[in-house]
């Protein structure tokens, strides 16, 4: 089980009552007060917090993009990314990931990748995504030409990293007459490839291919049981294309909180995680879900979903999110045991810890970090060790 | 009203169509779909024969593969005027459809006889915005689209195939429009080429396409009318029809004003 610190850094200083003002969301349609002292002081403030993170021995520090929006403070995940090769020394950086179809030219995703992978020393991990819907309204691009437009930006990129240059590529929506990159990547044959996402089953069998095998990430907002299920049809589609997964290929990226008893976390965390489910990630339908994002049986399946937190529904209780298994907060044997259990049932390989959430500030966000690192990850990587062999393969659903 | 299949590369597209004799009129609808055009169809058909096709990625059928740009429905319904063998046809276009019908008139105006172009979509007048109706929810959708929009009349549930067919078209129409939004750069600039007599009709209030589109479309279309329509959205055929019906009558006469 590799540990990991997933951050979004958040502008914490954005307006919470904006639906007062007439607002439906923080995302793209909003006028936001913002304040440049703030914004300066707050990525010194979350460099240091990783930083920290990987003074504390995490594997990795993960961090990823959004547009528009005071939820997160990367529109350029690999501009952080950058800066963190310099902070963190030892830990892997996860970019999870890079829209690449929000982009006009992905051979400059090859480009940078390739950079940043030269300049930690391997140490970068490379997340495509093709970035929630939202962002297709934010960037302009088109939605229904979403996936097509991944699965040839992907291409590409691992073409541009392995085939000897230069080269012509001619895809539907990306042509060029001249493929070459300098530099070439560090990792041979390229840095790892993870596949975040929030459950698509087309790509899901994609990710799980045998010339492929990237690890699947499920993204932070679905309940367990919803996580176990995604995770082994991973299992489940690697069954099928003839092999056995390994638990390196499942990751799951989980918001966390960790204090004395589960009574303390829960009233810390209450106002931080709240503000994250239903104000920072609040958006109406049209805008979560423009037409042709995901295939029509997807989108069906998306239109009859009851609503989660802010999107329609009445407002998300912590009791209820840590009751849905949706974020682990509580004492760290709590922490554990949720961590123990997904181990178990899904073969679970890595897991993202998200430490500081919505607007929790400096000082807890440090313990959490600090407390994490000492009473969940370093005693279950002791137990896990201790262990002469990974659990039993889970039974496929 | 007939409902006709007809097969043109491969593809059957059904075509709605409404009495009987000359002239022929072909009827291209907007995003919402052949349904919305039918009572004005129905209406326009004591004049002659109305034929309102279901464009292609519509219906429940696979999206063809050469379907990606309004233009490409511009080539197909030159096609079906061709296969129909439909001659001196008054071509009306809204919305969608206008941009598409545009196209017909600069790419392959032998067959038509008149363009009308209804709150059209193709052109753009830089740095005036459109409405943003990828983010309208189905709640202010009414009020989005007209000046007066009717009281909600209670509906069946929809079925999955009714839903189905709802988000089918809709990413066609994301396909087609999104990016650039609901314009075409190159068709602006061949206007100018048109060369049939056109009516450009368009209410005050749309606020999907502002009224500014369409003075561009009088001033580049050389032999244009232009009429703006009082207490109008962007639905003329539905919320104006009299008006609408008077012009197409005026332009059959050969005398619009």
């Amino acid at each position: 089980m590799k540990f990991h610190c997933f951050h979004f850094l958040p502008y914490l200083h954005a307006d919470l009552n904006f639906r007062d003002k007439g607002k439906v969301s923080l995302w793209m349609v909003s006028e936001h007060d913002f304040d440049a002292e703030k914004c300066h002081a707050l990525y010194s403030r979350y460099l240091d917090e990783l930083e920290l993170v990987d003074t504390l021995g995490f594997d990795g520090v993960c961090v990823n993009e959004h547009h528009q929006t005071p939820h997160s403070l990367m529109p350029s995940p690999n501009v952080i990314a950058g800066a963190l090769t310099q902070r963190v020394k030892n830990a892997k950086i996860l970019i999870l990931g890079r829209a690449l179809p929000l982009v006009e030219n992905p051979l400059s995703v090859a480009e940078e990748w390739a950079m940043l992978d030269n300049i930690s020393g391997g140490r970068i991990v490379c997340g495509m995504v093709r970035g929630i819907g939202i962002e297709y309204h934010a960037a302009g691009s088109n939605p229904a030409e979403s996936q097509g437009r991944y699965f040839e930006a992907h291409d590409l990129i691992i073409d541009a990293w392995t085939k000897p240059g230069p080269f012509e590529f001619d895809g539907e929506f990306y042509e060029y007459r001249y493929v070459n990159p300098f530099p070439r990547p560090f990792t041979k044959p390229h840095p790892p490839v993870w596949i975040p996402s929030g459950g698509n089953v087309e790509t899901i069998a994609w990710a799980a291919a045998p010339e492929r095998k990237y690890t699947y990430c499920q993204f932070f907002n679905a309940p367990y049981e919803g996580v176990k299920k995604t995770l082994l049809s991973y299992r489940k589609a690697a069954n099928d294309w003839g092999y056995e997964a390994s638990n390196d290929q499942l990751a799951w990226a989980v918001p966390t909180y960790v204090a004395d008893t589960d009574e303390q976390a829960m009233a810390e965390a209450k106002p931080h995680i709240e503000a994250l489910f239903n104000d920072f990630m609040s958006f109406p339908k049209e805008m979560l879900l423009p037409p042709g994002y995901s295939s029509i049986a997807s989108m069906l399946g998306a239109m009859k979903a009851a609503p989660v937190g802010g999107r329609g529904g009445g407002r998300t209780t912590v009791e209820e999110l840590v009751e849905k298994g949706i974020v682990h907060i509580g004492s760290p044997e709590t922490v554990r045991h949720r961590i123990r259990t997904a181990r178990e049932e899904i073969g679970l390989g890595h897991v993202l810890a998200m430490l500081q959430f919505g607007t929790m500030p400096v000082d807890l966000t440090r313990n959490n970090i600090t407390r994490y690192a000492r009473e969940v990850m370093e005693p279950l990587r002791e137990e896990f060790a201790s262990q002469t062999s990974v659990s039993r393969v889970p039974e496929h659903v | 009203m007939r409902q006709d299949i007809v097969n043109i590369l491969d593809y059957d597209v059904p075509v709605a169509v409404f009495g009987t004799g000359l002239p022929n009129f072909v009827l291209l609808s907007g995003a919402g779909g052949p349904e919305m055009c039918y009572p004005f169809a129905d209406r326009l058909s004591e004049f002659g024969t109305v034929f309102v096709p279901e464009h292609p990625g519509f219906g429940l059928a696979p999206n063809p593969s050469w379907l990606k740009l309004p233009s490409d429905l511009a080539n197909f319904y030159a096609l079906l005027l061709s296969k129909l063998d439909l001659k001196d046809v008054h071509l009306i276009g809204h919305s969608l459809g206008g941009w598409v019908a545009t196209e017909m008139a600069i790419r392959s105006p032998a067959r038509m006889a008149s363009l009308t172009l209804i709150s059209s979509a193709g052109v753009k007048v830089r740095g005036t915005p459109i409405g943003d109706n990828f983010l309208w929810s189905p709640e202010v959708l009414p009020s989005k689209l007209f000046h007066h929009p009717q009281p909600p009349v209670s509906k069946p549930a929809p079925t999955d195939d009714d839903l189905i067919r709802h988000l089918k078209r809709q990413a066609t129409v994301a396909q087609l429009v999104w990016k650039p939004r609901w314009h075409d750069p190159a068709l602006q600039r061949w206007l100018p080429s048109i060369n049939v007599p056109t009516a450009i009709i368009w209410g005050r209030q749309d606020q999907l396409f502002p009224v500014g589109n369409a003075n561009l479309l009088a001033e580049q279309i050389p032999n244009s009318t232009l009429h703006i329509l009082d207490d109008c959205g962007h639905v003329a055929i539905i919320e104006q029809p009299d008006a609408v019906m008077e012009i197409i009558q005026a332009q059959l006469d050969g005398d619009v004003r």
